[in-house]
């Protein structure tokens, strides 16, 4: 079969067979309608809105500037738009990543730090708390001989990812000879990145730092610590746990 | 058009969240009927789907497109209602339990019947690919992103998609032709 054709085809098939999603329309709206109504403690959101400009805030706008005086004025406010953020995505979900060379299905869950949240394979590391900072190690113990591997995160407040530049460029020339500065990378997150490294041996410890805005005026720091070796297996399986690093932030 | 419509809903306005919904309702729905193969699981992952945009639209970034983060939350939402179902038969136990159809029937229909069997019966990484590209019209980007698997690995599961359909649809052909 000629390819266009088939593209059509394939096209006008999965178009043909699904043709039955309009009754379901006007119904998963008004379930997705009541819902909404119960979580806001409104049962008159249908009633109000036709009035809506006529007030300051709608019921939902209200509940929003609600949030927004709460995070404000509360020492929890970071906690409580963690909780919030929790609450809203998924607790866990799957992804399919490439170890070394092969295609491995993890199941990755929800985890909370200090003002952040991110997607942790708990199957294969934990978190843990390492000198006030956030560390997510490998479950299984590596050998003695080994570079330590882990994916730290560290909130430093009121010191911008320019401010910190300097001095992490300044740390890792201390220890390694190759010392790069990246610039704003937007993989695995938008952030600021370094890389350091001595020889290229198997064994040799490689670090990238992360240093990623917090919006407040602040940084989070992630320092990725890990071998030449493994990088194809711990450092595509950080890599997928930083992908979905989201900063919390109480003004939102 | 659609920033505006996304500020609003970020505001409270449910008017804007509706027309969101009517906006996107319908080639929500036809994805998540040919992905979870079944309307009330349809109708299940659509709903959370729209739930979950509504109430994580706060964080999503206008200057991003709307369209492919949508479309992830819903593939999400389809994955995690399937996962509750036993899993799927393989195409070669498709081909073999599904009977052809009478030869009554209209020969294109047919052949569109066939086809979209066809699709069900590939494996979930090559069928969801062809479902977004075909269905949604995404590029192969928007699919990777979707999708969260790099590009060169979304090319070759399309690639290898249709090259099993093309195997698929010669089988049924020639399985029609032998019951006359």
């Amino acid at each position: 079969m000629d390819e266009k054709i088939l593209d059509r085809k394939i096209k006008e098939s999965l178009l043909m067979k699904t043709n039955d999603w309009i009754p379901l329309k006007k119904e998963i709206w008004n379930n997705i309608q009541s819902r909404i109504e119960n979580s806001t403690g409104s049962a008159k959101v249908r009633i109000r809105r036709k009035n809506k400009r006529k007030h300051l805030f709608s019921s939902l706008g209200l509940m929003a500037a609600v949030f927004v005086i709460i995070f404000a004025v509360s020492t929890n406010a970071g906690r409580a738009a963690v909780a919030k953020i929790k609450d809203i995505l998924l607790p866990e979900k799957n992804i399919v990543q490439d170890i070394e060379g092969d295609k491995e299905e993890t199941k990755m869950n929800l985890k909370e730090g200090s003002g952040y949240v991110l997607y942790v394979d708990e199957s294969n590391y934990q978190m843990v708390k390492h000198d006030g900072k956030d560390r997510i190690i490998p479950k299984i113990k590596l050998e003695p001989t080994l570079p330590e591997v882990y994916l730290e995160i560290q909130h430093v407040k009121g010191k911008p990812p320019m401010d910190m530049v300097p001095l992490i460029e300044y740390k890792l020339k201390s220890s390694f000879e190759n010392v790069e500065n990246y610039g704003t990378v937007e993989q695995p997150i938008k952030a600021i990145s370094l890389h350091a490294h001595n020889e290229l041996a198997s064994h040799a410890p490689v670090v990238t730092y992360y240093i990623v805005d917090d919006n407040q005026g602040g940084s989070y720091v992630i320092e990725q610590h890990l071998f030449l070796e493994a990088a194809e297996g711990h450092g595509v399986r950080f890599y997928h746990m930083l992908k979905e690093f989201k900063v919390v932030n109480p003004q939102e | 058009m659609e920033k505006e419509t996304i500020f609003r809903i970020k505001e409270g306005d449910i008017e804007a969240f509706e027309q969101l919904y009517n906006e996107y309702i319908e080639y929500a729905l036809r994805t998540a009927i040919s992905i979870t193969r079944n309307k009330p699981d349809a109708s299940d992952a659509v709903q959370e789907t729209f739930i979950r945009v509504y109430r994580n639209i706060i964080f999503f970034d206008e200057e991003k497109p709307f369209k492919p983060w949508f479309f992830r939350i819903l593939v999400n939402e389809c994955n995690r209602i399937m996962k509750r179902r036993p899993k799927v038969i393989s195409i070669d136990k498709y081909l073999t339990n599904n009977s052809v159809y009478s030869k009554e029937d209209n020969y294109l229909f047919e052949e569109y019947e066939d086809l979209y069997d066809a699709i069900q019966g590939l494996k979930d990484i090559n069928r969801v690919p062809i479902i977004l590209k075909y269905l949604n019209g995404f590029t192969e980007k928007e699919i990777a992103e979707i999708l969260d698997i790099n590009v060169n690995t979304l090319k070759s599961r399309l690639f290898k998609g249709r090259e099993r359909l093309k195997k698929a649809l010669l089988k049924m052909k020639e399985r029609r032709i032998r019951n006359g």
